[in-house]
């Protein structure tokens, strides 16, 4: 397995940023790790080796939309008390944690569909042709979805602002 | 307040502090230890799969997606015999050539597979990450990884048909990881992840769990533990075989296998474990696939499996009449083929008869007894040049281990995973992890 060592030697940076971006620093590891053992057991399935780095940054990107879907529903369980007390504390500390506490709640309201380009483009890195072929859409699809989700980011503050 | 100018600037530092963070020191360190907790599949020579990983990196650096660079973490030392071997434990060993040239032998039992009628599910329960499933005292057992809240750990989760599951109990291995379950004797084996480091957990039942072997700064735990006449024997990452009497206390056997894969069966005769042994010779060394016996814990027999070219073995199993191994074989300079082997008595081995394959031998993944017989699963593999071809998973029966025929029929597109056997059911799980969506159980019943 050392060739495959070898890959996760040098892919651990790129996933890594990708799953912090989407679920956080004390998930992302175990996430990266999951990410790795799926390759490996899936590697059979794989047909063309030039694919291998969209095929892995799509493997990263449903494990972290499944680990957010669990994640909400802990929360949703969760809602009575603790919802309401952390909108409580958010609204008491917003001049403290300022802008960039907004524009991570700006990121967090994202759609599945504008996070992962965001976060395939600027954390793991990809060119938007590489995110196209890691999410299996048209290039033009992935530069569209790019724009529109930095728009929707941006309004978004502004409207926290008013 | 911050202005609608600079807002754009910080949406500009957040997103390129995304693509600055750096993973922990030891996070692929942490990822590769975990992966080698995989059951492993072929070893001891260029396989297609590894040789397509080799093809990746190239890629891979060829696009510039990722760094690929990294030492060589294969473990090479090699430890000498614990200290603590006692004159009682001192194993012995006896060799057997193979008996039987490498021609398979006709079955006495028409090998006609059996008609199975398949049914697809979709598996239910709180958690939809399945990592390993076994069945153990009459009912299924899993872990899965269930973050909780505030937590990130792992659940035990139990089901009486394989297809609707409960939660049996949360966080069964504390703040560790765990991962690969394991029947041995009567007791059920987890393996888990803490940090890098591996720890061994032990019940009794599946509810209650005991931290049985904790961390040891040589990484020579065993990764798999078999039970025979009340002992137990692991086997290490590397390095000889141990054997321990309580568990707490393992010893180096001195005479058992070196480089045992990471499988260990249990059968009619004791416990039978796949080694490819280093053997010097004048020209250096040669890969030697053979098979170990223990019956007792102590004393082991090696029985070569080819005296003339190489031989594999990547999957084995037993019922309580006869041992069977499934693999690859060829010539020492020539192409390897699919090949089975049968043994009622765990040291002589003769080669089964199989059905031909041009190219590429299927790479088996699973087998198991059923109904009177075996099945087993693989996976069609490619020449080390050449992608993987991306095929149905192939299914073969056999009604005694000496012939194997294809078995028609079933999934077409899913690639083999766990098969777990319940009375006249088999069950193969399957999840799509490169894709959303829910575990697949394909549930297999006799035809009529």
């Amino acid at each position: 397995m050392t060739a495959f060592e070898e890959i996760v030697e040098g892919s651990t940076p790129s996933i890594y940023r990708l799953a912090r971006a989407f679920v956080g620093d004390a998930g992302a590891p175990d996430v990266v790790q999951e990410v790795f053992l799926a390759a490996w057991r899936e590697l059979p399935r794989l047909r063309d080796p030039d694919r291998f780095g969209p095929w892995l940054h799509r493997i990263a990107v449903n494990r972290c939309r499944t680990v957010l879907r669990t994640k909400v529903h802990v929360r949703e369980i969760a809602v009575s008390d603790a919802t309401l007390e952390g909108a409580a504390v958010a609204t008491d500390l917003r001049p403290a944690v300022e802008s960039r506490e907004s524009i991570g709640v700006a990121f967090a309201t994202l759609s599945d569909d504008h996070r992962s380009v965001i976060v395939l483009h600027y954390a793991a890195g990809l060119s938007i042709r590489e995110v196209a072929e890691s999410l299996g859409i048209p290039e033009g699809t992935a530069k569209s979805r790019l724009n529109a989700a930095l728009v929707v980011m941006r309004r978004s503050i502004r409207e926290d602002d008013r | 307040m911050t202005t609608d100018r600079e807002r754009p600037d910080a949406i500009d530092e957040y997103l390129s502090e995304m693509g600055r963070a750096e993973p922990p020191p030891t996070l692929a360190h942490d990822t590769i230890e975990r992966l080698r907790l995989e059951p492993s599949r072929r070893s001891g020579r260029v396989r297609p799969a590894l040789a397509l990983v080799a093809v990746l990196a190239v890629a891979v650096v060829a696009v510039g997606v990722f760094a690929v660079a990294g030492p060589d973490l294969t473990p090479t030392a090699s430890l000498a015999p614990s200290d603590e071997a006692s004159a009682s434990d001192a194993p012995s060993a006896t060799v057997s050539p193979p008996a039987t040239a490498p021609v398979a032998t006709p079955s006495p039992i028409a090998a006609v597979a059996p008609t199975l009628t398949w049914t697809r599910h979709e598996l239910t329960g709180p958690s939809p990450n399945l990592e390993t499933i076994v069945r153990f005292q009459d009912r299924f057992l899993a872990i899965v990884r269930a973050p909780a809240a505030g937590g990130d750990g792992r659940s035990m989760l139990t089901s009486e048909d394989g297809l609707q599951w409960q939660t049996l109990v949360t966080s069964p291995f504390g703040r560790d990881s765990g991962g690969l379950l394991s029947v041995a004797g009567d007791s059920l084996i987890a393996l888990a992840s803490r940090g890098n480091q591996t720890t061994v957990w032990k019940s009794p039942d599946g509810r209650s769990w005991e931290l049985w072997i904790d961390v040891d700064r040589e990484h020579r735990k065993p990764v798999r533990i078999g039970a025979v006449a009340g002992r137990w024997v692991g086997i290490p990452p590397y390095g000889p075989v141990q054997t321990s009497d309580d568990g707490a206390t393992w010893t180096d056997a001195t005479a058992g296998p070196t480089a045992a894969k990471p499988l260990i069966v249990e059968g009619p005769s004791g416990i039978v474990m796949p080694a490819v042994e280093d053997v010097p010779t004048d020209a250096g060394s040669v890969d030697r696939q053979s098979m170990f016996l223990t019956a007792d814990g102590r004393t082991f027999s090696e029985s070569i499996l080819e005296d003339a070219g190489s031989a594999i073995v990547d999957e084995a199993t037993a019922d309580e009449h006869t041992y069977v191994a499934l693999g690859s074989a060829g010539p020492p300079d020539g192409d390897p083929s699919f090949a089975a082997w049968w043994s009622d008595d765990g040291r002589t081995w003769t080669r089964a008869s199989v059905p031909a394959y041009p190219g590429s031998p299927p790479e088996p993944v699973a087998v198991v007894p059923y109904q009177g017989g075996f099945v087993a699963a693989g996976a069609p593999t490619s020449e080390s040049d050449q992608p993987p071809p991306i095929g149905p998973a192939i299914r073969w029966w056999s009604p005694d281990g000496r012939s194997w025929v294809v078995l028609e029929g079933g999934p077409e597109q899913t690639v083999p995973d766990p098969l777990v056997v319940d009375g006249p059911r088999l069950l193969m799980y399957h999840q799509p992890l490169d894709r959303d969506g829910p575990i697949e159980v394909w549930v297999a019943t006799p035809a009529g």
